[in-house]
């Protein structure tokens, strides 16, 4: 078959197709191997990436040589579910149908499987301890235990035998196949040594009914679990979704209509009475109440709208009536799109986890060549050395007596692959993952991939980008320095007269000076603007010029009375406005661009988590020290050109370091690009259109800090996790393969091995939910919200 | 799909050569250590079944590399 390499060598591109899959079934990372593997083998498929903690595969496929069908089909021939990916309310409703029938599913196994197989331990065991004084002796019978572990093995433990076949069909080993191997050898033994005895299989002593079937029913249990958690695991987005409305009344024609929420068209006028959920995003255009944002935000108080203020959907209108326009609806709401991010997030893969599912499917492989290893030396050459009949299962009083080579071989065997099942390993990333995105995503932070996460934690240099970020990026008056016989109020109000027709940046910012300050401005005329220079108008009967140097000297103004204030307001990198009122100097007035809230607090926090912060900044180098100076940054990269910055973070790169570019995303995109981590922030609504690997929905630098103590957070539970998964298999496997026997005369049954299993996975479970207590250092002690949080700024009006 | 197919059924039947081979040789290490007729078949089905497993994914990507 002609592959794509070779037609791109001719020069042609192959088009190819996406299909978003949701896979039901899956329970650890050989699952996503097995289908993966098997996708991967379909003719036509480019690529598949499967998720297990999300259940979803997403597949690149070439249309024409294999259909969306196929690929279902393929699928579901392992056992899985498959079914295309629906949006909103609908997936969110599939989703918990097929978790629901999952866990029934499991549940009911688990009815079946656990009450026998406790009858069965206790029947085997019947003889033992003070066991006899209980259980009647009948219930030890051999062949009561195989009418009680028969529905066992072909009830509950029947879909791992018929799944481990769908797999081999495809050439594909999952851990389907340990288990049908594990369970069906224990099993079989048992019967052989019920019905035939002097068959050499161990005979009557080594009937391991309770084997098979504490084994079925731990590796239901570990099921019933990881349906449970996985469930929970996308807790984040299934609140999201729940929040969206469901419906809104409109104006349509000449009355109010209901109409479903996700029919609203943009433009349409809707209303919204007290007590409603608000259904679309939109601006106020009459009425008055208050919104209580809570479900979004955590704020206890609602927040006032009036005409002009924004609305988002999925909050809920208290107070008052109201109607707005509707200026975003369906995906291009600001709650649809977040919850586009959180998922698409989730069902990435990060560096890390891609590792840890590589090893987790090939593990499979070398378990069965170990299993096989096992097998051929305790067969050849340890039982004749080293067994004694003396021997016991670990932690049982249950002796294997008169085993004989090849029961014994067998049952260690079988031990070794049931106790290496990865199941904790696949767990271990993906659902820390989860829990770290959706953390994150309560404190506005969006991640929009696991490697993000995984390339925040590793940090060394945090780069802001000047104007917009670490600055308001508009000019303010910062200072009014009035000459000899003037005050403060008086040269702000007259040079704002001059200005107050004006249109350029600086001119705004005095007017807006004065205004702020309530002065008085008094009435213009003969304004003109001097271009390059300044203005000059006639106000409160005075002859008034405001500029810069060149304009005083050209109009022969003495300066030698405010030059030196000057000189040191331009030092600290302000620009200096000269005013002259008839001829004379008045005073002078500084504009500079001033820095956001909290700017220097989270600069100081980045110091203390040991990272480098610098400056990049196309200002002159005397402003742009000025400013790194207010707010603590130890680096600063001025005079830079927007299409250069881009070039500066990779020349840090360059020098080894991981650097994260925070910018406003507009003009330093390339920069944000090319960054290790870029983080846009203050999106605001139109978190979707944002470049960068983060979007920091608030305007407020603060949550750089939090996005970095998120990703560190839920890395070091990553590491835990797979710390805990691989620790457990390292240690266990040798003692399931029989190293310690000579010494200790005692072999792991299947059974202890199943257990194991089932506590490896709830440990990694356990520590991942651990995770869901973290706060970052800038929110302790405060209310968190009852809901994800990610809309707080925008319901503030700060983004 | 049917190149597909064909593939892994050719994987599988040479898996499940290979596992018979394996089953025989070590039907014969039994024998030559004297192992009854049970540990000696009982182990060759066991050797046969995770040779089969082990050698079948081996040799399925291997004939798609060749093809």
């Amino acid at each position: 078959m002609t592959s794509e390499p070779q037609i791109h060598d001719v020069g042609y591109e192959v088009g190819t197709e996406t299909l978003t899959l949701q896979v039901g079934g899956m329970s650890c990372a050989s699952c996503v191997s097995a289908i993966e593997t098997a996708v991967r083998n379909l003719p036509g498929v480019a690529s598949g990436t499967v998720t297990l903690a999300t259940g979803m595969a997403a597949i690149s496929y070439y249309p024409g040589l294999v259909t969306p069908a196929q690929i279902k089909h393929a699928i579901r021939d392992l056992g899985y579910e498959a079914a295309e990916k629906l949006e909103g309310a609908a997936a969110l409703d599939r989703e918990r149908q097929a978790r629901r029938r999952e866990i029934r599913r499991q549940g009911l196994w688990m009815l079946v499987a656990w009450p026998l197989a406790l009858l069965v331990m206790v029947g085997t065991f019947q003889d033992v301890w003070i066991l006899p004084r209980f259980v009647p002796a009948w219930l030890g019978n051999r062949i009561l235990l195989f009418a009680l572990t028969t529905p066992i093995v072909f009830g509950p433990g029947w879909q791992f035998f018929v799944n481990s076949f769908r797999g081999l069909r495809h050439g594909v080993t999952d851990m389907n196949l340990l288990y049908a191997t594990g369970i069906g050898a224990a099993y079989l033994i048992a019967v052989i040594n019920t019905f035939w005895p002097e068959a050499g299989f161990g005979g009557p002593e080594a009937t391991f009914y309770e084997a098979a079937a504490l084994l079925t029913a731990f590796i239901v249990l570990g099921r019933y679990l990881e349906a449970l958690t996985r469930g929970r695991a996308s807790e984040a987005i299934r609140k999201l979704m729940s929040l969206q409305p469901k419906v809104a009344r409109v104006w349509r024609g000449d009355r109010e209509v209901e109409i479903p929420a996700d029919e609203v068209e943009v433009g349409e006028i809707v209303f919204v009475r007290p007590g409603e959920q608000i259904p679309v995003d939109g601006v106020v255009t009459q009425g008055y109440s208050a919104v209580d944002q809570s479900m979004l935000t955590g704020e206890s108080m609602p927040v006032e709208k009036r005409e002009g203020d924004e609305v988002i959907g999925g909050t809920l209108n208290k107070t008052g009536a109201f109607r707005f326009r509707a200026t975003k609806v369906g995906r291009d709401t600001a709650l649809a799109q977040i919850i586009t991010l959180v998922e698409d997030a989730q069902a990435s893969r990060a560096p890390i986890q891609k590792l840890a599912d590589l090893v987790a499917g090939k593990f499979i492989f070398w378990v069965h060549v170990l299993a096989l290893a096992v097998f051929l030396f305790w067969f050849f050459l340890g039982y004749t050395r080293f067994f004694d009949p003396a021997t016991r299962l670990m932690l049982t009083p249950y002796g294997l007596g008169a085993i004989g080579v090849f029961g014994f071989a067998l049952l260690i065997s079988v031990a070794v692959l049931v106790i290496s099942c990865p199941c904790a390993v696949g767990m271990a990333t993906p659902s820390a993952m989860m829990a770290g995105t959706g953390k994150a995503a309560e404190h506005g932070i969006l991640f929009k991939g696991a490697d993000a996460i995984e390339r925040a934690s590793r940090l060394t240099t945090v780069v802001f980008d000047k104007t917009g970020t670490l600055t308001r990026g508009e000019p303010s008056v910062t200072d009014v320095r009035p000459a000899s016989g003037w005050t403060e109020s008086a040269v702000l109000a007259l040079a704002a007269a001059a200005e107050v027709n004006s249109e350029h940046p600086l001119g705004e910012a005095i007017v807006r000076g004065a205004r702020e300050r309530g002065l008085a401005v008094p009435e213009a005329r003969d304004f003109a603007a001097i271009p390059g220079r300044g203005v000059e108008a006639v106000a409160d009967g005075r002859a008034v010029l405001l500029g810069n140097r060149r304009l005083m000297q050209e109009r022969g103004v003495d300066l030698a009375a405010v030059e030196r204030e000057a000189e040191a307001l331009e030092r600290d990198g302000k620009t200096v406005m000269f005013m002259a009122a008839d001829g004379r100097p008045a005073g002078l007035i500084a504009v500079a661009d001033t820095l956001k809230g909290h700017s220097a607090e989270a600069i100081r926090i980045l110091h203390r988590l040991g990272l480098q912060v610098a400056m990049i900044t196309g200002d002159n180098r005397r402003t742009a020290e000025a400013i790194a100076r207010q707010v603590g940054i130890d680096r600063v990269l001025a005079e830079v050109l927007p299409q250069d910055k881009a070039r500066e973070v990779a020349s840090l790169q360059g020098q080894g370091r991981r650097v994260a570019m925070v910018g406003d995303g507009i003009n330093d995109a390339p920069a944000l690009a090319q960054a290790d981590v870029g983080m846009a922030i203050g999106s605001g609504t139109d978190v979707a259109k944002e470049t960068g690997h983060v979007v920091l929905i608030k305007d407020d630098l603060r949550d750089v800090v939090s996005a970095i103590e998120v990703a560190r957070a839920t890395m070091r539970k990553v590491r835990q996790n797979l710390f805990w998964a691989f620790i457990y298999n390292t240690v266990t496997i040798p003692f399931a393969a029989g190293v310690l026997y000579p010494w200790s005369r005692q072999v792991v049954s299947p059974e202890l091995a199943a257990f194991l299993m089932a506590i490896s996975s709830l440990t990694v479970t356990l520590n991942t939910t651990l995770l869901k207590r973290f706060v970052p250092s800038l929110h302790r002690g405060s209310r968190p919200g009852r809901l994800p949080s990610v809309m707080a700024p925008v319901a503030r009006g700060e983004a | 799909m049917p190149e597909n197919r064909n593939t892994i059924r050719l994987a599988g039947l040479l898996g499940l050569g290979v596992a018979v081979a394996a089953a025989l040789l070590f039907v014969a290490g039994a024998g030559a250590a004297g192992y009854g007729g049970v540990a000696r078949y009982g182990g060759a089905v066991w050797v046969f079944i995770l040779a089969w497993i082990i050698t079948m994914p081996m040799l399925g990507p291997a004939l798609r590399r060749r093809s």
